[in-house]
């Protein structure tokens, strides 16, 4: 099925795009107005009156891929889609995400919210929320991308 | 192995004129001996008056390893007492903030205390009469720790005895003023809750980090170069987007940075940027610059305006950035692991627009996500490792180190200067070479 229309399609190329460090062709599947979203906690539903870790616009997302050196693997359950209306639909996607660096391999864990409208004659991603499930405590850097 | 605890003649030996042996970020002796001799006896951060504006309200955090509670009590004053039931030691509260009424209850046994930390109850009275509780340390309650605050900054002294807070901070408390005196009514408030890192590497590298003026434009050049590039495929006419105006300025040359200047202090405390800074061209907001110039008048201001330093440190635990708003706050875990937290401050009366702008440079520069601290903690592990070198074990700060830097006073240097670093050492040395603390 094609990632211009189906979502969960577009959320598994999404992060497949990531983990092939294909950036320039992961940040073509974001609208123009994106918003990249990792909030401090699961409740939060404010990106700018509380904290965030990262909340980024796409020139910040072009800024973060211009100088990514490293690798990374997303693991993904199986995409919901919990809300559809006309030519928008939100989905939820637990995953797994290890980062490597030297000799050093981290794993992160979360749920990752996706909001994607049609934009254009096709479906690009207008949010990326991703609620870790340790986004309370002291973190070591996130390096790559979530 | 104890090299260091009994000899200090060992520990002095550590820290020359203009260098630093590595055993000072490497020991976990003298890491444990820092505990003891320096922080416990320094003043330490613990929160804002701000968090906790309710009799009963409180927040918890460690200091020098140490849980503590800051709480506000009825009177409207504000205590720090250790998180530690006096009947078993366990937590009283691991929440990190809320409000316990009149009294703190232990989980385990019910224990409860009064919010000043004296015991107000304990279950099954009658198994303590006649015993010896109620005279010794058990039943004075929660230890009350020493704790002085300005402008709503809250300090504490783990040791029962050290120098009182304004001797040891002196004209270092400006620094605060330079903060409090944003808001247009002298107030701040803190913003939720701190970004939080957990930073591979001693404390040490971090905080001299905090005041390296030469690394910023050689580090960070990726990380600059990138927010250059994708500036400049912008369209001609966009509005340069705040991130943008915070990002590009760490590509600051060298002779800027000279230009910057630097003031060390006594007892460690230094200011870097006393001419200008990175930050002291971000575009002015004109109403706050207006509720400002309506309360302070024209002249006073300006002056407030204009005073944006890079760092400001208050040895051994915040660094503050007047210009964006924000403060670091170190919390060593380890002689080679450091927690640092980023904290926003509104300015009381001032517009959210400014608050936003603190945020967003929390954000970008200070979380574990930032493409600017990835660039330092990068740099900081591989010190970590590389140190355990025996090629050298000396680290240098000889830049500037002309002639006798030995008088304790206070003193302007150039914005390259390592004074600033050599001064941090003169205080660590003199602190773990005090007698052991009572």
């Amino acid at each position: 099925v094609s990632t211009a229309v189906d979502p969960i399609a577009l959320v598994y190329e999404e992060a497949r795009l990531l983990d092939a460090a294909r950036y320039r062709d992961w940040l073509a599947i974001f609208s123009h107005d994106a918003r990249y979203w990792v909030p401090m906690s699961r409740t939060q539903s404010d990106a700018i009156a509380e904290q965030s870790i990262a909340y980024e616009d796409p020139i910040l997302m072009r800024v973060r891929v211009e100088r990514i050196p490293i690798a990374g693997q997303h693991v993904l359950q199986a995409p919901r889609i919990v809300a559809s209306e006309a030519q928008r639909y939100r989905t939820e996607t637990a995953f797994l995400y290890i980062e490597s660096r030297g000799e050093t391999q981290t794993l992160w864990a979360g749920t990752t919210t996706h909001d994607l409208r049609v934009d254009q004659g096709r479906l690009a991603i207008q949010q990326k929320r991703i609620d870790l499930v340790n986004a309370h405590a002291a973190l070591p850097t996130i390096y790559l991308i979530l | 192995v104890r090299t260091y605890r009994d000899n200090t003649a060992a520990i002095t030996a550590l820290v020359e004129s203009d260098r630093v042996h590595r055993d000072a970020y490497l020991s976990a002796e003298l890491f444990a001996l820092e505990q003891e001799r320096l922080f416990a006896r320094s003043w330490l951060f613990v929160g804002h008056a701000s968090q906790v504006p309710n009799a009963g309200d409180f927040v918890t955090t460690d200091i020098a390893g140490v849980p503590v509670i800051l709480v506000r009590q009825a009177d409207a004053s504000v205590r720090v007492l250790a998180n530690r039931c006096a009947h078993k030691g366990a937590m009283i509260t691991s929440d990190r903030r809320g409000n316990t009424g009149r009294a703190f209850r232990c989980p385990y046994h019910s224990w409860s205390y009064r919010t000043d930390g004296s015991l107000l109850a304990v279950p099954v009275a009658e198994g303590y009469t006649g015993t010896a509780m109620r005279e010794c340390e058990t039943g004075r309650g929660l230890g009350v720790i020493a704790s002085g605050s300005h402008r709503g900054f809250v300090f504490a002294r783990l040791a029962p005895s050290g120098p009182s807070f304004e001797d040891y901070f002196g004209a270092a408390l400006a620094n605060l003023d330079a903060m409090a005196d944003r808001s247009p009514e002298g107030e701040l408030e803190v913003v939720g809750e701190p970004l939080r890192n957990l930073v591979p590497a001693n404390w040490k590298i971090y905080l001299e980090n905090i005041n390296d003026s030469l690394h910023a434009n050689i580090t960070h050049e990726s990380s600059t170069g990138a927010a250059e590039a994708v500036w400049a495929e912008q369209p001609t006419g966009t509005a340069k987007p705040p991130a943008i105006e915070q990002l590009l300025p760490f590509g600051s040359g060298t002779e800027f940075m000279a230009k910057m200047g630097g003031r060390v202090l006594p007892n460690g405390h230094s200011i870097l940027g006393t001419a200008a800074s990175i930050h002291s061209a971000y575009s002015a907001i004109p109403e706050y610059a207006e509720a400002m110039t309506q309360a302070y008048g024209e002249a006073r201001a300006k002056e407030i305006l204009g005073w944006s330093p890079q760092n400001a440190v208050l040895y051994p635990s915040i660094a503050l950035k007047a210009a964006p708003q924000v403060m670091r706050v170190l919390r060593p875990g380890a002689v080679d692991r450091t927690i640092v937290e980023a904290w926003t401050f509104l300015p009381r009366g001032a517009p959210r627009a400014l608050v936003q702008r603190s945020m967003l440079y929390n954000r970008l520069v200070f979380s574990p996500m930032s493409i600017v601290a990835h660039d330092d903690t990068h740099v900081f592990e591989t010190i970590q490792r590389a140190l355990a070198s025996n090629a050298n074990p000396w680290i240098s700060l000889h830049r500037e180190a002309r002639g006798d830097e030995s008088s304790t006073g206070t003193r302007d240097v150039g914005g390259l200067d390592e004074a600033l670093m050599r001064n941090q050492f003169r205080a660590w040395v003199a602190a773990l070479t005090r007698e052991a603390a009572p």
